[in-house]
């Protein structure tokens, strides 16, 4: 009960923080900075490896989240759902835009040949000890391998619907069921969790 | 009812997976149901904790400070700018830019890419059609050579901008795109258009405030400013704004 009423403070402050950006207070947008860059600077590396290009994609969040702060609805999401939105957006931009594509796509499918759950794994590879993450490990180990594989190749790999029923050699069909069970199975899992 | 469609797209778009003709047809369920919608954003939510799953990486000390130069240092220049124009009385106008840069201009060519955007909590389009999908921009005078065309991607719900012939600029200053709404007072920053040999190429995503698009230019500004409205020279223009 502590632990959710920690996440509600938790959350209110940064709506607030959100709010007091988009009026332009230099000192919310640092705090912000200060909360978030961590997490969204690890994101953005799990996507586009190079330190380089991950601190890129950071400055290109920040600057979006400085600029479009007044657009932020509450009632849409948390703050930090939009923040990791626009990192992983940003940084399969980047790595479309420098021809990085083919190599992630080749590096995940050599993981699958050793390990058919590695879909997800891959994901977690590196994943830290907190509650978060063995939460979400937890959760996405409860997804079928054809459900995880979907997602790892949407989600991390940026592939549309169409590119990953090609890629399977699946019905697409198919691939829109995998994707609708393992999220909705996900929300599932984690929902009032994290 | 049987939701299982529903589910799919909501499912797709929150993983950035939705293509074809699965885009128009999703926005039109979220446009008629709020159901649509709110599972929308809530499956939205779930796909973004995937990105925790990243081990937490301290982000290099020196990030902070060129974050804040980029953000805040900008602005000191936009107020310089703003200064000055109205030191220097200038009158904004699409004309006017145009008649002031002696503008030239092109045509141009495709577009690609295939990233679902769903920066949906702020930044999601809700136009159900975004229009004509290929626009051409001219140039003039000291710029007749570049060239550029805007193409709207159907997949990703957003533009992309690709242009050639650009002149090489001096590092104090960066080519930058703004996008008109119908009503030509509505200008939004579209951002930098990074050129390499002369040759650049952008993704722009929908302003939510633009309810109906009537083109494109690209201006010339100082680096790292982040202005509210163009200033001289423009380089490209779509003709419609010719004026």
């Amino acid at each position: 009960m502590s632990s959710l009423s920690s996440q509600d403070d938790s959350r209110a402050e940064e709506f607030d923080l959100l709010r007091r950006i988009a009026l332009g207070e230099r000192a919310a947008f640092e705090a912000l900075y200060d909360r978030y860059v961590n997490i969204l600077y690890a994101s953005a590396l799990k996507f586009v490896k190079e330190d380089a290009d991950a601190q890129d994609v950071v400055q290109d969040v920040f600057i979006q989240i400085w600029d479009k702060a007044k657009l932020y609805d509450p009632a849409k999401g948390k703050p930090l759902t939009w923040a990791l939105t626009l990192t992983r957006n940003r940084s399969i931009d980047r790595i479309r835009a420098i021809q990085r594509r083919t190599r992630l796509r080749d590096e995940f499918e050599a993981e699958t040949v050793m390990d058919e759950s590695v879909g997800v794994r891959e994901a977690l590879s590196g994943v830290d000890a907190s509650e978060k993450g063995q939460i979400l490990r937890s959760a996405v180990s409860q997804l079928s391998p054809q459900q995880k594989k979907v997602i790892e190749l949407a989600y991390f790999g940026g592939l549309t619907q169409t590119e990953i029923a090609e890629k399977l050699g699946e019905p697409l069909g198919t691939v829109k069921a995998r994707a609708r069970r393992g999220l909705l199975r996900l929300k599932e899992l984690l929902d009032d969790q994290l | 009812m049987n939701r299982e469609p529903i589910e799919e797209l909501a499912a797709l778009d929150a993983l950035g997976a939705l293509d074809g003709e699965d885009v128009s047809a999703w926005q039109k369920a979220c446009a008629e149901d709020a159901m649509a919608s709110r599972l929308r954003d809530e499956l939205t939510d779930v796909a973004a904790r995937l990105s925790l799953l990243a081990s937490e990486v301290p982000a290099p000390s020196a990030l902070r400070a060129r974050v804040m130069d980029a953000v805040f240092g900008s602005d000191q220049i936009k107020a310089n700018e703003t200064a000055h124009d109205e030191e220097s009385g200038f009158s904004f106008g699409w004309g006017a830019w145009a008649a002031a840069a002696g503008i030239a201009l092109l045509a141009l060519a495709g577009a690609a890419g295939t990233t679902a955007r769903k920066e949906s909590v702020v930044v999601r389009d809700a136009r159900p059609d975004a229009g004509a999908p290929f626009v051409a921009l001219d140039g003039y005078g000291d710029y007749a050579k570049a060239k550029a065309s805007v193409v709207w991607d159907s997949g990703q719900r957003g533009w992309w901008m690709q242009a050639e012939g650009l002149p090489a600029l001096p590092a104090t200053h960066r080519y930058r795109v703004w996008a008109v709404g119908e009503n030509e007072s509505e200008i939004f920053d579209c951002g930098e258009l990074p050129a390499a040999n002369g040759c650049a190429r952008i993704f722009i995503s929908p302003d939510p405030r633009v309810g109906s698009m009537r083109g494109f230019a690209v201006s010339i500004e100082p680096a790292g400013a982040k202005p509210e409205s163009p200033g001289t020279p423009v380089v490209l223009l779509t003709p419609a704004l010719r004026g």
